[in-house]
């Protein structure tokens, strides 16, 4: 078991190496990519908190990563664009606004839940359609300022493609630690247990609504969190980042990389996007082909990657696994059925 | 305020909720029947409408295009139901949706290549073009069409659930589907049916409303999202609680509109508030 | 097992439990029909019938997964009827399900740790490890239902006698001052149903017990009193011996 530990370990460390390294020797295109990349590998990841591991498929995830470009986006146009300032009022706006949808779309579970958060999500749409005199309505934000942090007399000004992908690289490290760390506390396991058995978690004492909305505000906070860094990146927000096909696709991106694994949406995310810009890159019908992508996933590979890799490595591990031997009521059942 | 005001504002909500509830009513029965969400409920909806707009533009006749595109729409349902949908058949409602919204992409992209992106009109038939005194206001003829259109539709498929052999197989499917599959129907087709005679619908309305509300790209989504709060309101699995939840969702957009323009978007979802605050499942959803 | 704070520990002369004319209909149908009984501190109660009694049915009102359609329940002192789940939960009332009812995906060690946790309300503690006393519960409730061994294994792997043991364990963990236990022993071997009565014989004292069971060596060997609910009605309430004389209790399993 330590080898193996001591396995993941390395693996670890040579990405994050590599991941620091990159703008050293890769092209712009690449390192821009990959700023993209990580950008919504924040986004996926923090809506797999809801659908991987609490087991609440959100359609509305999208309202949360728009709220907090345009709050971004419009503070850092009229207020200033230093981050340290900007980025705790937009993810303030963001937790308010998760806390309302929230409270209302958690009293139903299932399809409901999935309808309701669809239907809150297009009424931030529609606000964000509607409310031109700060969201620029469908002409979007547009030319925003790069973004900076100041702090007393410090200031670091991320005026270029490499420090704005190390700016989103250090806020994807640092959303991926908090979320590793929130799954793996008794939070997370009172989320899986919510997935699993949420029935039997009230009865042992568990307010699981409550669990639920924290998960759901968490949630959208990160998505926020992806959101801001995405207006200082893109420097353009408009109403398409708020459409429910935007919703869509961050939840394909968590279960074709692997819902309930915090680096599987991440993969997804970076799968989903590069398609994306090769497939745009070559025919102007790309959406088709995404659509066509989508539903062959479902039929072909339901686990997703993460889900591919761990047989993988399960298997390898064959001998780790001790086969218990069936107790008695199982063997006389199986003889009754006989 | 005057009474003529309020009369034509409620002719308009009536119009609009008649319209939504041609949607939600097969959104509703398909998922109390078959369980299945359908995020491409609404591309149907839109490929409705252009395909009428097309048949208008081939034919120079809308009654033409009102008979064949529903026709059209219900047989791609059909395909839809039989080659995507059934083998999906008791995988959870998560790869429905995922498939559903692959479709809904596909049918969007497919119809901003075939139509383009501009928003078009459809200009209603001769016979509709007028307006009719009504009372004291002048009402537009295609949208007293639209009204006695959706409130005909209404009834028939009222009396269809609740009267006919079909009706009976659709409620009990929405009772208990494993019971129905229990008794020798051959349920597998009817499933089928009902798919595409919900998609039909939904293509029906877009042909009507078409000449209302026009044409343009994003009028899947938006139609989908209204027959959601719909069905939330009304509860899923009744035709009732489509119709009573189309009219309170329809009307209450309309006076929205019309009364509060600033905050339009904020009736419709205060009320959907409201009713989950008070019934979570909905005016005539079953109780938990 | 140690209480968690005073207030628990304190004693209910009369009963912990009391149900009073409970009603519950499905549609037209009665499940149940005026049931009243009570429950003293520290009794273990049988709850026997016929199937379709509404053994369950009434067994889901007292822990709060159903509402009564009339009725009060009253626990140690507090009129509950209203209460949900967890806040039932919270009052130190525990519940075992007739179907395996387990967080199969996490270990052993962590659906004891789920039900040990002190903080059920998503406060701040929800993200702190299990401090001493909770892991002190965690190991104690484990032993006390012989799983010891088994701790980190998925409550997946383990055999269907075991996963029994793990639903007793999970109770025990939430230190309840009651624990319902429906069919304890459903689909059990002899030798599973052996296990898993010294197991419940050998819980403290202090708390009490309501068994719904058809093994009726099991209800001898473990309960004081028992109830026996026929058609949603209460048709006897004694002494074990009593009971099993009564001609309404005969006639209700014998004669069809």
């Amino acid at each position: 078991m330590s080898s193996r530990r001591l396995l993941s370990f390395t693996l670890a460390l040579a990405i994050l190496i590599l991941l620091i390294a990159l703008p050293a020797f890769a092209s712009t295109f690449i390192v821009k990519t990959l700023t993209e990349v990580l950008i919504f590998g924040i986004l996926a990841m923090s809506l797999d908190l809801l659908l991987g591991y609490t087991g609440l498929v959100s359609f509305g995830h999208a309202a949360f990563f728009g709220m907090g470009a345009y709050a971004t986006g419009y503070l850092a146009k009229n207020l200033s664009p230093n981050i340290v300032v900007v980025m705790p009022l937009a993810l303030l706006i963001v937790a308010a606004a998760a806390l309302v949808i929230g409270f209302f779309s958690i009293r139903v579970s299932g399809v409901y839940f999935l309808m309701l958060t669809l239907a809150f999500g297009q009424m931030i749409y529609a606000l964000a359609e509607r409310w031109t005199d700060v969201t620029g309505g469908s002409n979007g934000l547009s030319s925003l300022p790069r973004p900076l942090i100041e702090l007393g007399s410090a200031r670091i000004e991320f005026d270029d493609v490499n420090a704005r992908y190390f700016l989103v690289l250090a806020f994807f490290l640092l959303s991926y630690a908090a979320l590793w760390w929130m799954v793996h506390a008794q939070f997370g396991r009172v989320l899986i247990g919510i997935r699993e058995n949420e029935p039997r978690l009230r009865a042992i004492g568990y307010n699981t609504s409550r669990f639920k909305l924290l998960a759901f505000v968490i949630a959208g906070v990160f998505a926020g969190v992806a959101g801001a860094l995405y207006a200082g990146f893109n420097r353009f927000v408009s109403t398409s980042d708020v459409y429910w096909t935007q919703s869509g696709q961050v939840l394909i991106m968590v279960v074709i990389g692997g819902a309930g694994t915090l680096l599987g949406p991440v993969l997804g995310a970076g799968m989903i996007l590069i398609l994306q810009n090769i497939i745009s890159s070559a025919t102007e019908r790309w959406q088709t082909i995404m659509g066509l992508l989508f539903i062959g996933f479902v039929f072909a590979a339901r686990n997703g990657v993460m889900g591919l890799l761990k047989q993988i490595f399960q298997i390898s591990n064959f001998k780790f696994q001790i086969v218990k031997p069936k107790s008695e009521s199982e063997v006389s059942n199986l003889k009754s059925k006989i | 305020m005057s009474l003529d005001f309020l009369l034509i504002q409620f002719l308009n909500g009536l119009q609009s909720a008649l319209l939504l509830f041609l949607l939600a009513a097969g959104l509703s029965i398909i998922f109390g029947m078959m369980d299945v969400m359908n995020l491409a409920h609404g591309s149907f909806y839109m490929l409705g409408a252009y395909i009428g707009l097309s048949l208008v533009r081939a034919f120079g006749n809308f009654w033409l295009a009102l008979l064949i595109a529903p026709l059209v729409v219900g047989a791609l349902g059909f395909i839809v139901e039989r080659v995507l949908l059934r083998p999906l058949k008791g995988r959870g409602h998560l790869d429905q949706v995922l498939l559903t919204f692959g479709l809904a992409l596909v049918a969007l992209d497919f119809t901003h290549a075939t139509w383009g992106a501009n928003i078009l009109s459809l200009q209603p038939p001769p016979e509709l073009a007028g307006s009719l005194p009504l009372g004291p206001v002048q009402y537009p003829l295609m949208r007293l069409f639209v009204i006695v259109m959706g409130l005909l539709l209404a009834a028939v498929l009222g009396l269809i659930v609740s009267r006919t052999r079909i009706g009976a197989i659709v409620r009990a499917g929405v009772a208990d589907a494993q019971m129905v599959g229990g008794l020798g129907i051959n349920i597998s087709l009817i499933f089928s049916i009902v798919f595409a005679v919900g998609a039909a619908l939904a293509a029906f309305g877009g042909v009507i409303a078409a000449p209302v509300v026009g044409l343009k790209l994003g009028m899947d989504a938006e139609t989908l999202i209204a027959a959601l709060i719909v069905v939330v309101v009304g509860g899923l699995g009744t035709l009732r609680g489509a119709f009573w939840g189309s009219l309170l969702i329809g009307e209450a957009d309309n006076f929205g509109r019309a009364l509060l323009p600033d905050y339009a978007l904020l009736s419709v979802y205060v009320i959907m508030a409201a009713i989950l605050l008070l019934r979570p499942t909905g005016l005539f959803g079953k109780k938990t | 097992m140690p209480r968690a704070d005073s207030a628990r520990g304190e004693k209910f002369p009369v009963d912990i439990l009391r149900l009073e004319n409970l009603h519950k209909h499905f549609g037209g149908i009665a499940a149940l029909n005026g049931v009243s009984l009570a429950v003293d501190d520290g009794e273990r109660r049988a709850l026997i019938g016929p199937n379709g009694a509404g053994k369950t049915t009434l067994f889901n009102l007292i822990s709060g997964e159903l509402p009564p359609t009339t009725g009060r329940i009253i626990y140690r002192a507090q009129n509950i009827t209203r209460l949900p789940s967890h806040r039932r939960a919270a009052l130190g009332m525990a519940r075992t399900f007739q179907r395996n009812n387990l967080f199969l995906g996490l270990s052993v060690w962590e659906n004891v740790r789920l039900a040990a946790h002190p903080d059920k309300g998503a406060g701040v503690r929800a993200f702190a490890a299990p401090n001493g006393r909770a892991r002190d519960l965690i190991e104690h409730s484990l032993a006390r239902v012989g799983l010891h061994e088994q701790r980190d294994m998925p409550a997946r792997n383990l055999s269907y006698g075991e996963q029994r043991q793990l639903e007793l364990a999970i109770a025990l963990a939430t230190q309840p001052n009651m624990i319902l236990l429906d069919e304890p022993a459903a689909g059990m071997s002899p030798a599973e149903t052996q296990r898993l009565m010294g197991i419940v014989r050998e819980m403290p004292r202090d708390i009490t017990l309501l068994i719904i069971e058809h093994d009726m060596d099991l209800i001898f060997a473990l309960a004081d009193r028992i109830t026996v609910l026929h058609y949603g009605e209460v048709i006897a309430d004694g002494e074990p011996y009593a009971v099993k004389n009564d001609a309404r209790v005969k006639e209700a399993y014998l004669g069809t």
